[in-house]
């Protein structure tokens, strides 16, 4: 029981307990409610000074951007007066960036104020445009001497006869100047001012190759001229050095164009750049030209020099005209006239040795080779120095074409050319002149009085084109032409040989046989014919000897064979007769007329034409 | 002097027979037997030789000038002294040499054309004799020849135009006299070939 009496006090204790915790809900229930009623109260007062708080920051944000947007404007309308001085100075060549950056500013200014629209700035921009043309003009000028410094005129012959290509500008400053350039090239019509900067890049450049190039001009007349030989030399003319150095200047050059002058500006300006230096090559080409007009047969082959070198490069030529984007008539004409003069070489060298026959030309007092046979030769191996250029020229000329005169028949060929190889037709041009030449020399010969004088002539001179027909033109000649020499060769040599037969029939005498012996003892009509005989055969062979001594044959074995051909009769036939008839008792004083032993005839004979050794 | 109706009816002609033909195949001996009768033991070559020896054609006399000339080949331009107004040449072999045979086509008519061109030509082979010599024979079957038969010699008589075809042996005196008798013939007809010594005119050259 105890145990339910217990329990009953404890249910009392917490029922008691329940009544308290209700009491004390109750009551912080009502305090809330209280605290709530604050609470709204409290927000209903706070709310609008909360919203007029947020105006006022975005109002002090605005007041203060705008102040900035005016420091900004007033400073672009400062800007006139802070940069002047600067600009106005000029760029300083060592730091040219801080100039840059001015201008930059400058520009900068411009667009900004442009943009705005604002009455007040149009004068600030006035100023500013005005300033930044300035600008330009330090900048064009410091592009001008930055060219100018890398625009010394060269040597250009140093470099070409060391095969080395010319030198452009050095990297660096190449550098500067291309920056300079994109900058100037940038400025356009908003400032109201093109730079001219490409025309200060041309008439530096041109300047400078001009004066480059110009000793070599000088030049090329000048070798032409005061050269020292009276014909004028294969590649001793300046012209094709010059050739060579235009060339290899301009290809530098255009290189140079590339890296500075603005992509569209590359060609005009290198155009009109290498204008004045083209100008005067083919002006230099012109001179020379007329030159050789006037004196063909000596300055021809200058000609074919430069013709050679012009068609060697027409490529490199042609390359030039396209990178300059130009078709150069002047240069073609150059080779059209050239080539038209050396054309007319041709048939004036013919008639030049044919009009020589009607001149009173000298002809050698002693027989010698005649100066018209060694200068017509000179010129002929000449010709074989630009055989291809030659082989060339006679085609275009047609074959037979430079024989003026139809007359002889020897000269008439097919003209049409066809068919025709450029060494045949050049066979056939030097197989004509030579025929020219030996018809003048025929013609020439026969001023002479004496037989003897105009073979010897003749043997001279065949035998000088035969040996350079052997020597110089075996490729170039047909084999026949070496056959008809050498039987003018021998015509003459035998034509001059028969000569001494007068003096040597002398020595020819008659055996009389009667009746079946011949006459042993001379009678006295015999010893007379014997006497008649070593008389007029020493008075022949002396007259003679006298004469054709101041023969001359220069070639020494031509000289060998003639004196050789001579003893060969006259040593035998005058042995003989001296044997036969110097036992014989023909005279009581056989030393009267028998003057010389045959050793010091032969001596005698051996010194023939000895005035013509040298 | 009393005349001799038979002869001497006209005056003796004057007539240059030129002896051609190569070295050492007997013209010499030839001329020596025939003017002389005396044939040389030795060899000596000739430089030139003229001599002048009447003959008697069908009672006509005849002055013959013989020269003699040189054969070797060196001596062309000294040959070439006895050419002028030949009427007849007397050219030369040896049948023991064919070579000398051979040279009259290819060497002796070429220069006869070049010096004497149109004169009349006596072929005339030399040496006959060697064609019955056994040692002669014997040396030349050695080289796998024999000595020139009648029939080429006459063969190149033919081929070269001459006017007679003779035969001799000086050394036997067979055929000499007979041979100058033709050739003495034959230029009586004959009108003198090459251009005289003393010419100093150029000859022209057919180029």
């Amino acid at each position: 029981m105890d145990r339910l009496d217990e329990e009953s006090a404890d249910l009392d204790f917490l029922e008691e307990n329940l009544k308290n915790t209700e009491a004390l809900t109750e009551k912080m229930t009502s305090m809330l409610n209280i605290f709530d009623d604050r609470l709204v109260r409290l927000e209903a007062s706070i709310l609008p000074i909360h919203k007029s708080t947020l105006t006022l920051t975005k109002l002090a944000e605005n007041i203060d951007r705008t102040r900035n947007g005016v420091l900004e404007i007033i400073g672009y309308f400062d800007l006139v007066e802070r940069e002047e001085m600067m600009i106005k100075r000029g760029p300083n060549e060592n730091d040219l960036e801080s100039y840059l950056n001015s201008i930059g500013k400058c520009k900068k200014a411009i667009e900004v104020l442009s943009g705005m629209r604002l009455k007040s700035s149009e004068k600030v921009i006035g100023q500013l445009k005005q300033l930044l043309k300035a600008a330009i003009l330090k900048l064009e000028d410091l592009f001008r001497s930055w060219l100018t410094n890398r625009s010394n005129s060269i040597e250009p012959l140093s470099y070409i006869t060391k095969n080395l290509d010319i030198p452009g500008i050095p990297q660096g400053p190449l550098q500067n100047l291309a920056t300079l350039s994109s900058y100037l090239s940038s400025f356009g019509p908003e400032i109201g001012y093109n730079s001219d900067f490409v025309k200060v890049y041309i008439e530096v450049r041109s300047t400078y190759l001009t004066k480059s190039l110009k000793t070599l001009a000088q030049g090329s007349i000048s070798t032409a001229e005061k050269r020292s030989t009276p014909v004028y030399e294969k590649g001793t003319c300046g012209f094709n050095s010059y050739t060579d150095a235009i060339l290899k200047m301009f290809k530098t050059e255009y290189e140079i164009a590339e890296k500075i002058l603005p992509s569209e500006s590359v060609m005009p300006g290198y155009r009109d750049t290498i204008q004045i230096p083209l100008d005067n090559y083919v002006e230099t080409g012109r001179t020379l030209t007329n030159r050789i007009k006037k004196n063909m047969q000596t300055d021809v082959f200058l000609a074919f020099d430069m013709m050679e070198s012009l068609n060697k490069n027409v490529g490199s030529f042609e390359e030039v005209f396209r990178l300059a984007g130009k078709k150069d008539s002047a240069y073609n004409e150059l080779l059209y006239s050239l080539r038209a003069v050396a054309l007319c070489s041709f048939p004036e060298f013919i008639d030049e040795i044919k009009n020589n026959r009607a001149k009173t030309m000298n002809i050698p007092s002693d027989g010698t080779i005649h100066e018209l046979t060694i200068t017509t030769l000179q010129h002929l191996k000449r010709l074989t120095d630009y055989q291809e250029t030659v082989e060339t020229m006679l085609l275009t000329l047609g074959d037979g074409n430079w024989n003026s005169s139809e007359k002889d028949a020897n000269f008439s060929r097919d003209k049409t050319g066809r068919g025709v190889s450029g060494n045949v037709v050049i066979q056939h041009y030097f197989a004509d002149v030579l025929e020219s030449l030996s018809n003048t020399l025929d013609s020439r010969s026969k001023s002479y009085k004496k037989t003897a004088l105009t073979c010897i002539f003749l043997l001279n001179n065949y035998h000088h084109i035969l040996k350079s027909v052997r020597s110089q033109f075996y490729s170039v000649l047909d084999p026949d032409i070496e056959r008809k020499y050498e039987k003018m060769v021998k015509k003459y040599n035998d034509g001059y040989q028969d000569t001494w037969k007068p003096c040597f029939s002398n020595l020819m005498d008659t055996t009389w046989v009667r009746g079946g012996s011949a006459l042993k003892a001379l009678g006295s009509n015999e010893k007379s014919i014997v006497k008649e005989k070593f008389k007029n055969f020493n008075t022949e062979f002396e007259e003679t000897y006298k004469v054709h001594k101041s023969y001359a044959i220069p070639d020494p074995d031509l000289r060998i064979q003639v004196i050789k051909d001579i003893k060969i009769v006259l040593m035998p036939v005058y042995n003989r007769f001296l044997e036969k008839y110097q036992q014989t008792e023909f005279s009581k004083n056989p030393t009267k007329y028998i003057r010389y032993d045959p050793q010091t005839l032969e001596n005698m004979v051996n010194r023939l034409f000895d005035g013509s050794i040298y | 002097m009393p005349c001799n109706p038979l002869f001497g009816k006209n005056k003796p002609l004057h007539r240059k027979l030129v002896v051609l033909g190569d070295g050492a195949c007997g013209k010499t001996s030839l001329l020596n037997v025939f003017t002389r009768g005396y044939f040389p033991q030795i060899y000596e070559p000739t430089v030139f030789e003229n001599y002048v020896h009447d003959i008697w054609i069908d009672n006509q006399q005849i002055e013959l000038s013989l020269w003699d000339t040189a054969g070797q080949e060196e001596f062309d331009r000294l040959r070439s002294l006895s050419y002028a107004d030949t009427h007849v040449v007397m050219l030369c072999f040896a049948v023991d040499n064919r070579d000398s045979l051979e040279n009259i086509e290819s060497k002796w008519i070429a220069e006869i054309s070049e010096h004497c061109q149109g004169v009349k030509i006596v072929l005339v082979a030399l040496k006959c004799d060697l064609r019955e010599d056994i040692n002669v024979v014997r040396n030349m079957q050695r080289y796998g020849e024999r000595p020139v038969s009648y029939e080429e010699g006459l063969a190149v008589a033919q081929n070269i135009n001459a006017s007679r075809y003779l035969e001799c042996s000086a050394k036997h005196n067979r055929g000499v006299r007979e041979a100058f008798e033709q050739s003495a013939r034959v230029s009586i007809h004959a009108r003198p070939k090459g251009a005289p010594h003393d010419s100093n005119n150029v000859r022209c050259i057919i180029l």
